[in-house]
């Protein structure tokens, strides 16, 4: 798993921002070998799509340099950063799935039930894959909310202003989620 | 027994509330659980899936991601320079350097394949009108009058030691880089006297402008004068030598 930056490196981020802003987009490397390992497991979790995931990667970098001047030097880099990425996310999920909407958990259920058949015959690895596959088919909303707390370590506060919400909005996502895949993967 | 889903998910709140700490474990579950016993199955299982999700793998990143990015990077520094008030002078001044040494490349070819001008053997200019010409080189206030002189000498047949040395004083000292530029052109012109070639050799050590000298090293380059690597070496050791121009000469010369 990716190492994820020390709290001082994360502190250092906002200077680091500020004097890209400033013109010394060199800075912008120390940024990107901070935080694109990181931003790589974010996007296969989300995604599971390794060849995607990286793309996204650059994606998020590219806008980071792009609109270098929008950040806001008050406001947590990683805050900024993961907000670009959900959004990058969020554009290539749109793209994918034009006429789903995000909230729509009916698929989810009806594969649950396919997922319940093969649950009958599966081993531990099975199971692995499994949870693979159930965490792409919550709603993109909760596999964030999952993720970015599970494994990039933010407090549900943090997750709240990187999706723009309230902080109970997040917690009620993180619970719908794990009741979803416990539904797709347990019943 | 029914379970009230309100209820459940009011529990399902605490362990999720739990979980945002990192060293919740097995134990606070159980606490968990002690409280709500009849919800011990869903608190379990919730617990399950969140702690399997550890064994969801990540491959490692592609290792021309990096190389990607840098790519990216180098792009947008270009960007940014062009924008800045000194870079997009830099850009232009690169074009002119180049420009520059496609016109002198073409005269030295001109004069070492066809010896054309020493052809045209026509004195066009009378005594008096050289010196006016040579006053009009030194002292004219315009630099269009100057760029007229210039002309003017490259119509003189077999000129004498003293034009050369106006020439050269030109090229050392006048303000406008495209004047000391057309000076290079006429001392190009008259390239078969020795006395133009040693002028300049010697001026490329006084210049400071990138174009001029990038311009007279290529014309030495070309000229394969002899003496003129010594020359080039003195212009190396100079901390005012422009950077692409020190590359070029030692990539050229290989220095």
């Amino acid at each position: 798993m990716p190492l994820k930056p020390k709290p001082l490196e994360r502190e250092q981020d906002n200077f680091l921002m500020k004097q890209v802003q400033d013109g010394d987009l060199s800075k912008m490397g120390v940024l990107f070998e901070q935080y694109h390992g990181e931003l790589f497991g974010y996007f296969y979790r989300m995604t599971n799509d390794p060849a995607q995931s990286e793309d996204l990667v650059q994606n998020v970098f590219y806008r980071l340099l792009k609109y270098r001047h929008s950040f806001q030097p008050d406001g947590k880099f990683m805050y900024w950063i993961y907000g670009v990425a959900k959004n990058v996310f969020l554009d290539l999920y749109k793209k994918n799935n034009p006429l789903r909407h995000s909230q729509d958990i009916q698929d989810v259920k009806e594969v649950s039930n396919e997922e319940k058949n093969k649950e009958e015959q599966m081993v531990s690895s099975e199971r692995k894959e499994l949870l693979r596959e159930a965490l792409q088919r919550i709603s993109p909303e909760q596999r964030q909310a999952i993720i970015l707390s599970k494994f990039q370590g933010l407090k549900y506060q943090e997750i709240a202003v990187i999706a723009n919400c309230t902080e109970n909005a997040i917690k009620a996502r993180v619970r719908r989620g794990l009741t979803e895949l416990r539904n797709l993967l347990d019943h | 027994m029914k379970k009230n889903i309100t209820d459940l998910e009011k529990v399902l709140d605490l362990l999720v509330e739990g979980l945002e700490n990192k060293d919740f474990g097995e134990s606070d579950l159980d606490r968990l659980i002690r409280r709500h016993p009849e919800y011990a199955d869903d608190l379990r299982k919730s617990w399950k899936i969140w702690r399997e999700l550890d064994d969801i793998e990540v491959p490692e990143i592609n290792s021309l991601s990096r190389e990607r990015f840098y790519q990216t990077l180098n792009d947008f520094q270009q960007v940014a320079n062009e924008r800045m008030p000194g870079g997009k002078y830099v850009h232009i001044n690169t074009v002119l350097r180049w420009a520059a040494i496609f016109i002198i490349g073409v005269g030295v070819g001109l004069f070492a394949n066809s010896g054309f001008f020493r052809a045209g053997n026509v004195d066009k200019v009378s005594g008096n009108g050289k010196n006016q010409i040579l006053a009009q080189l030194t002292a004219g206030e315009s630099a269009s009058n100057r760029m007229a002189a210039i002309q003017h000498i490259k119509g003189l047949t077999n000129p004498e030691d003293q034009v050369f040395e106006a020439l050269f004083t030109t090229l050392v000292n006048d303000p406008n880089v495209n004047v000391r530029l057309s000076t290079i052109e006429a001392m190009l012109h008259f390239v078969d006297n020795p006395k133009s070639r040693e002028l300049l050799i010697k001026a490329i050590t006084y210049q400071d402008d990138p174009i001029v000298q990038i311009t007279l090293a290529e014309v030495i380059i070309r000229l394969q004068q002899e003496g003129s690597v010594d020359e080039i070496r003195k212009l190396l050791e100079m901390n005012e030598l422009d950077l692409e121009v020190k590359m070029h000469l030692m990539e050229t010369m290989n220095l």
